[in-house]
């Protein structure tokens, strides 16, 4: 069951959703101030959203270092191409 | 369609295609190389197919029809795998607070800048991402290696907006869950 209050403050688990969502896709006015709101009075998702920064530019950087998922695709390009003339 | 031969028809079609198909290969069956062998089974059906293609649909949705084909074959022959499901239970309480053991904790580290230089973190982290589920991983994949807008992600993977960024955070729990496990309360 809903609580009242829910329609004032986010759960934790509503507020840590929106944090993610807000690396792709913009939050609403409402969304917005709610988010703010819940992180204001509560520590362990103020460190979450703290944590998940980080970690979305650990694996940002990671991807854009090693870059080898770009180059697999051309490989398996090539076999492909090389398989087909096989026929 | 144009004066090219099969041949160099489909060789195109290789080049504009392969990344997509590859990545829903990708996410649904997590594995690399089944990925890569389902795709190009796909090519090589489609040039011995290639006469019976009328140019009724669209080439794309051809080559995934080919493909979707394989993975369901693939499936059939090992028994259903269930596909991941968004469960956040294990995280939150019913009323969606922390349970005390999912809490983030405080991440004492003195230098995060150049965390990833130390090559004892790089690899908990990358073990922690290659335990990720396989639809996990693959918008990961997406999202920060190919460094594809969430509209084409979506697309891609043929999934919705909400549900992208819910697996992102559920992603995220767990990423988070076991860097601190494996590093910052280590």
């Amino acid at each position: 069951m809903k609580k009242p209050t829910h329609y004032i403050w986010y759960s934790c688990q509503r507020a840590t959703e929106l944090i993610e969502k807000k690396y792709v896709a913009k939050l609403s006015l409402i969304e917005e101030v709610k988010l703010k709101m819940h992180l204001g009075i509560c520590g362990a998702c103020k460190k979450y959203s703290k944590q998940s920064a980080l970690i979305e530019k650990m694996v940002k950087e990671i991807a854009t270092r090693d870059g080898e998922s770009v180059n697999d695709i051309l490989f398996l390009q090539d076999r492909i191409i090389r398989k087909i003339d096989e026929q | 369609m144009s004066s090219m031969s099969p041949n160099e028809m489909i060789k195109a079609w290789v080049k504009q295609y392969s990344s997509e198909l590859y990545s829903w290969a990708f996410y649904k069956t997590s594995d690399k190389e089944l990925s890569e062998d389902m795709v190009q089974d796909t090519f090589v059906a489609a040039f011995k197919g290639f006469k019976d293609f009328k140019g009724e649909s669209e080439v794309k949705t051809w080559l995934f029809g080919i493909l979707k084909n394989k993975i369901a074959d693939h499936y059939r022959k090992q028994q259903r795998r269930s596909m991941v499901k968004i469960d956040t239970t294990g995280t939150y309480f019913e009323n969606g607070h922390w349970k005390e053991s999912e809490r983030p904790k405080e991440w004492t580290t003195d230098d995060e800048i150049h965390l990833l230089d130390d090559l004892k973190f790089k690899s908990v982290l990358d073990a922690c991402i290659n335990n990720l589920p396989g639809n996990w991983s693959a918008i990961i994949r997406l999202k920060f290696v190919e460094d594809k807008e969430s509209k084409i992600v979506c697309q891609e993977l043929q999934i919705t907006p909400t549900n992208y960024w819910q697996i992102i955070h559920r992603a995220k729990l767990q990423l988070r869950k076991c860097l601190e496990l494996n590093w910052f309360a280590a």
